[in-house]
């Protein structure tokens, strides 16, 4: 099995680098590659069961756009045929039609209807509190920017508390076959054990066993009593 | 997007205070001969109390905004105010730390002369792409105008002694000794940065080689209490923030005693309100805690369960790791029987639940101890 780091040279923000460093815990004997931004990436001509990207600074964003353009009919093809995606925080946007900064409109790789409007006055903090494939999702959020588009069919969780894609939706993220992105950050996989035992069955993981099971469970049922609570505030 | 607060409503609010609006701040500034300003996520206070403790040992008057062991004040009412150390008005050179989400703003009204920058390394403009880029997304181009001084210097470390306490340099075309005021990472990179500011300021070698022999030894512990064989040491960390906890770590991971860890740098408000965010943890380096020496960590509060299993992604033994979800259970919780010191990380938030978990612990080893 091998899973793709894509750009780890700047898809490292938020701690988010933790999410491959539990999934390597949990799958000790398995291949990772780290594509730096320098390299064709291995997905390219190798079969790969796990592309993962983290999230970055908007000019590396550009920067990442540039070079996954010229493979954008191979990731489609990879999509089609159920390979699993995780893009989390900001990294998603490279998958939209658009980025906007201000005055200025960034192409994205189009491979979703949606565009993100960059805020650089503030970063967006907040928790989340949703629900995927019937499982309680819990995250954290630390983002400059806000997606728009439809995903009420689309979503990655569907909210219960806290911001979806943006302000005015409790949706959060974007999903098609296994692709997910999410600006669910935390790490995601290290917040949410019933996730990462999905994600590794889909990545053909026959029998997805949690490294450390009963430390990440405690974690996160803590995160649940915490979020169910009415009075804890999201934001 | 957090709700911005509108200008005129800040402007009415500090009217009705009777205060200054940001803008007027900098009006009426008389800019001295020679501005410094000192940023960074951490290690402004410790290069800054370095510089000024040369810059007094050698006979230079100077403006600055320190006000206390860790307080500062604004560097526009120092400024404004144009008051030396010595009490002279209208002295020719004044240095102020400002934070980091402040610079971009303070350097578009009143750019300094020289800005140093600490905690910043090549590598991490390649990886964050901008400084700050975590919190602010300051943008390298906001300095263009301004000479700079950040860790990229690094380079002119020629070697560090740890056992004789001496860091050599590479300072122009000689070789040049200095007493080493700290042992890690973070210390060496505080002392070459003052260092080389203080050459920008014109210090001569004898002057601040002179001046480092008298400096305080950079610290991390703040104080230390003994009982009997035991020590229990306070150590301050700071709320959300890698790099200020990693250099805790790094210096407890230099030691060869026989410890117990109590991880309490946690956001207080939050444990209370809200539910903390803890992806910083990830940016966190916790493997000098693997050493065999630390024979417990505890980990206190409601995310005692997030810190657990991010120490055992860190190699960590369980057997080693114990949770107080309830912060006070560390006092029974901690082995004491093991260990031969205590060291406790706090914030300026949870400074105070540390210090009564401090002295129930202190009481524990003196009945343990048999003290009175």
């Amino acid at each position: 099995m091998k899973i793709e780091i894509l750009f780890p040279e700047y898809g490292n923000l938020f701690g988010d680098l933790g999410n491959m460093m539990y999934l390597k815990a949990c799958l000790p004997d398995e291949e990772f590659i780290e594509t730096s931004i320098d390299s064709e990436p291995a997905f390219v001509t190798e079969d790969v069961n796990l592309i993962y990207m983290g999230p970055m600074t908007g000019k590396n964003q550009e920067a990442v756009i540039q070079k996954l353009l010229p493979y954008k009919d191979r990731i489609e093809e990879l999509i089609r045929k159920k390979k699993c995606f995780l893009f989390t925080g900001n990294a998603m946007e490279v998958f939209f039609r658009e980025i906007i900064d201000g005055e200025r409109r960034i192409e994205g790789l189009n491979i979703f209807d949606f565009s993100a409007v960059r805020v650089s006055d503030n970063y967006y903090t907040g928790n989340y509190y949703g629900e995927f494939n019937q499982r309680k999702v819990v995250g954290c959020k630390i983002q400059s920017s806000m997606a728009y588009g439809a995903n009420e069919h689309c979503y990655f969780a569907k909210g219960i508390r806290g911001t979806g894609i943006n302000r005015s939706s409790g949706y959060e993220g974007v999903r098609r076959q296994n692709f997910i992105g999410t600006y669910l950050v935390g790490p995601l996989l290290v917040m949410n054990p019933y996730f990462t035992q999905y994600l590794m069955y889909h990545m053909g993981v026959e029998k997805p066993k949690l490294a450390y099971d009963v430390a990440i469970k405690e974690a996160y049922h803590q995160r649940l009593t915490e979020f169910e609570n009415k009075r804890t505030v999201m934001e | 997007m957090k709700k911005n607060t509108s200008g005129f409503k800040d402007s009415i609010l500090k009217w009705i205070k009777g205060g200054k609006t940001a803008e007027e701040a900098f009006e009426h500034i008389q800019r001295p001969e020679k501005l410094v300003f000192i940023t960074g996520t951490k290690g402004k206070t410790t290069v800054l109390k370095l510089v000024g403790h040369v810059l007094r040992e050698s006979g230079r008057d100077f403006m600055w905004n320190i006000t206390g062991e860790d307080e500062t004040e604004s560097p526009v009412s120092v400024l404004r105010a144009g008051k030396s150390i010595s009490g002279q008005s209208g002295c020719g050179l004044a240095l102020m730390e400002v934070d980091e989400r402040e610079i971009r703003h303070i350097c578009s009204k009143i750019a300094p002369d020289l800005l140093v920058y600490t905690n910043a390394y090549s590598n991490y403009w390649d990886q964050k792409g901008s400084l700050e880029g975590v919190e602010k997304g300051v943008d390298m181009s906001a300095f263009e105008n301004i000479k700079m001084i950040s860790n990229e210097g690094k380079d002119k470390i020629v070697s560090v002694d740890t056992a004789k306490m001496t860091l050599v340099l590479q300072m122009a075309e000689k070789m040049e000794i200095y007493r080493l005021l700290g042992c890690t990472k973070a210390d060496l990179d505080n002392e070459v940065l003052a260092i080389e500011l203080l050459y920008q300021l014109g210090l001569t070698y004898e002057e601040i080689a002179a001046a480092l022999d008298s400096a305080e030894p950079f610290t991390i512990c703040r104080h230390v209490d003994t009982v009997g064989s035991k020590k229990v040491f306070m150590c301050r960390g700071e709320e959300q923030s890698p790099a200020v906890c990693a250099h805790v770590l790094e210096w407890i991971g230099r030691q060869s005693d026989d410890c117990a860890v109590v991880l309490m740098d946690y956001k207080q408000k939050e444990q209370v309100r809200a539910s903390e965010n803890t992806a910083w943890l990830y940016e966190v380096d916790y493997t000098p805690l693997n050493r065999t020496g630390v024979r417990q960590v505890l980990t206190a509060g409601n995310r005692c369960y997030d810190y657990w299993l991010r120490l055992l992604l860190a190699g960590i033994h369980e057997e080693r790791v114990t949770c107080a979800l309830r912060p006070e259970d560390v006092v029974k919780l901690a082995d004491i029987d093991e260990v031969e010191n205590i060291y406790m990380i706090f914030t300026r938030e949870t400074r105070a639940k540390a210090e009564e978990i401090k002295e129930h612990l202190l009481q524990r080893i003196k009945k343990e101890e048999g003290i009175k």
